[in-house]
This record gives C-alpha cells, structure tokens and sequence, in this order.
C-alpha cells in the first residue's frame, strides 16, 4: 500500500486522537461509583434532590446505583460508539489517502514516458 | 517603462546562484512569501472558541461544581494545541517575522526558484514531470479561476508543493501553469505524433480520440474542454455546440491538467484545418 501524504496522515491522527479521548471519557466513567449532585456517595449517605417548586425528594443510595447502574452502559455505548466512528474515519482517510497517493505515482510514471521521450 | 516593485528588489545571492546553476536565464520578476490567513483565522477562532469554554468551565469549578473541572481540563486540552498552532503560524509569518519577509518566489526565464525556510531550491519549468492543480474561484483581476495550490514532481524526482499560505497564487500559480504547459506541449505532441497514446490520469488521448475509463469519445464529437467548480473543480469535455458531453473528471487529481486541455486544443485546431 502507498504511503498517504503527511497531510493525510496528520488529519487521520488529530480524527484518531479525538476518537481515543471519547475512549479515555468512557473509561474515566467505568467506575461502578454512584453520585448525588455530581458527589461520590457512600452506602450510607442520603441523597436529597430539591425540584424547582420546592418538593423534596429523598433517595438512598441502593436506588440512586439501580438508577445509574441503568443508565451506565447508555453512556458507555455512546461513547464507545462516537469514539470507534472518529476511529473508523481516520481509517477510512488513511485508505482513501494511500489510494489517492498509489494513482497519483501512476500518472507520474505514465508522464515519464513521453517527457523523456519528447 | 512600469516596473513591478518586487521586480525592484536586489535579488539575494543564493537565489542568484541557484538560478545560474540551472541556467534559468534572465530574472523576471518575485513574489514575496504571504501571510496564511486563513491558516491564522481558523487556529484563532477555534483557540478563542475553545479557550472561551474552557475559562467558564474553570469558572463553574471554582463556584463549586467539582467534577466541571474534568470538562474544564479536556477543554484546556483543547485550547493549548489550538493557541500552540496560532502563535507558531503567525510567529513564522512574514507579518512578525523579519526572516520570512525575506522567503520568496523568484520567477526567471527558463523556471523559478523558491527561498524559503527549509532552503533556496531552483526548477525548470521543463522539468516538471507532473502537475497537479488545486483550483479555487478568486476575485483576483488576473483570472476569476487560478491555481491556489500546486504540487510538482520534477524529472529528478523532487516533490515540491506552493499554496496559497506561501504565496499570492493568483499571480504566481497563473504563470507556472502556463510556462510549464508551454514547456511540456512540443514533448506531449511529439511522443503523440510518433503514434503512442498518452494518457493523463483516467484520460487517454489517442488518434482515434479521448479515451475515458475505455470508452472512446471521438474526435469529431469534442468541440474543446471546460472546467466547471461545482464542489470541487472538474474538467469536462464540450461538443461543437458548446454542450458538455461525456464523464466528468476531477481536476486536480489529473497530472498534467492544463497540458492535457492544451493537447486537445491542438489537435482539434490540426483537424479543422485539416478539413475534419
């Protein structure tokens, strides 16, 4: 396979390294932790979510991990799923890149016959 | 009798014999090195987008939102590179720095030679091999359709690429263009003349006619070739009524674009007044 062009390779790791950090967000977000207000809970802690017309909620902290535990793999695979897409584009560039490049030495060879000749 | 100012200048003594050592002839006139804006404007807005966020996030941090910091410090991520490339492209410009003001384009009789940072480097305009043209729509007087960026294999096997960011490519890539296209007619004509088909990128220009992709477009179905920009630049070939006929073909992936158009131009003009 050709080598792509520097440009080529460039745009295909700034599409990797933005694929690798949606990565590094989900297994930042792995963790089977669980939080109240965006704070770690501990098993015995008492979570208390105050609504806007003032109703007060209490939630313990088994049912605020069921609630999370729930919701953990939507947000994984979303993730995952962004990052693997940036991923499979610099792939893609990469392909495309040594395709182009491979055509283009091609047409460089065929101009060289009738340079040399003429 | 009107002088270009740049024509003015003192040619450096590099340059000078860089040119001689090619024997590229008389000096013609230079284009001095460009300020990439659109380099400058992009990295800006994206380091000022960018650093924005991540200000308000550190903000919302420090009023009490713990875990924004996460946020703020994948945004600072994000702003360093941004700013890192700005201040690089515009601390390399000629606009700050008095070394580039002196890179330029010295365009001579017989080819050009380039100084800039990586070095002063002479070309033959008949010794590029290949060429490869980028066209953007320009408000420039010189043309509404030039070059904006250009990339070169010479016969010695030297790869060398001018954008728009080095230099004002509305003049410079005009006149390239055109002295390379002059200097690789005779050799195209001459090689097609001795009965040899050539072929530039998926077109073939045979006795018969163009070839493209194996399906043949007789001579006396092409009128002559236009360019249209639609997204990107794409040559066409036209009938004697000025219809477009045929595939389109992508122009600045196609070696040798400009030849090519002039070849087929050459060769209707032999046939017409041949009595075809």
């Amino acid at each position: 396979m050709a080598k792509p062009k520097r440009g080529v390779v460039i745009g295909a790791s700034a599409l990797a390294l933005i694929g690798a950090v949606f990565f590094v967000v989900a297994a930042i977000n792995v963790g089977d932790e669980v939080y109240c207000d965006a704070k770690p809970m501990r098993p015995s802690d008492v979570c208390l979510e105050v609504a806007e017309d003032g109703r007060k909620t209490y939630n313990t902290y088994p049912e605020l991990k069921a609630e999370q535990d729930a919701l953990r793999p939507v947000l994984l695979g979303a993730l995952s799923g962004v990052g693997g897409l940036f991923l499979l584009a610099a792939g893609g560039f990469l392909v495309a890149g040594s395709r182009e490049n491979r055509k283009e030495r091609a047409q460089i060879e065929a101009a060289a016959a009738w340079m040399r000749a003429g | 009798m009107t002088w270009l100012v740049e024509s003015a200048l003192v040619v450096p003594p590099d340059v000078t014999v860089a040119a001689s050592m090619r024997n590229l002839g008389r000096h013609c006139e230079s284009y001095p090195a460009v300020t990439p804006k659109p380099l400058l404007v992009s990295s800006a807005m994206f380091t000022v987008l960018f650093g924005l966020l991540a200000v308000a996030a550190t903000w919302g941090a420090t009023i009490g939102e713990a875990t924004v910091w996460k946020v703020a410090i994948i945004l600072w991520t994000l702003t360093a590179p941004c700013l890192v490339g700005f201040l690089w492209v515009l601390l390399r410009s000629p606009a700050v720095s008095r070394r580039a003001r002196q890179f330029r384009v010295h365009v001579y009789e017989h080819g050009w030679v380039w100084a800039r940072r990586s070095g002063t480097e002479a070309y033959r305009w008949d010794e590029v091999q290949a060429l490869f043209a980028n066209l953007a729509v320009f408000t420039a007087p010189v043309t509404s359709r030039t070059p904006y960026g250009i990339r070169i294999t010479t016969v010695d096997g030297r790869r060398v690429e001018i954008w728009h960011v080095h230099v004002d490519m509305a003049r410079f890539g005009a006149v390239l263009t055109a002295q390379v296209t002059d200097a690789q007619l005779p050799k195209a004509m001459a090689y097609f003349d001795k009965g040899n088909p050539i072929t530039f990128g998926d077109l073939t220009v045979t006795d018969d006619g163009v070839a493209y992709q194996g399906i043949l477009m007789p001579w006396s179905e092409i009128g002559g070739t236009e360019i249209v920009h639609i997204d990107q630049s794409y040559l066409f070939f036209v009938d004697n009524a000025g219809r477009q006929r045929g595939a389109r073909v992508n122009f600045g992936l196609m070696a040798n674009g400009y030849t090519f158009m002039r070849m087929v131009r050459t060769i209707l003009a032999r046939r017409r007044a041949g009595g075809h």
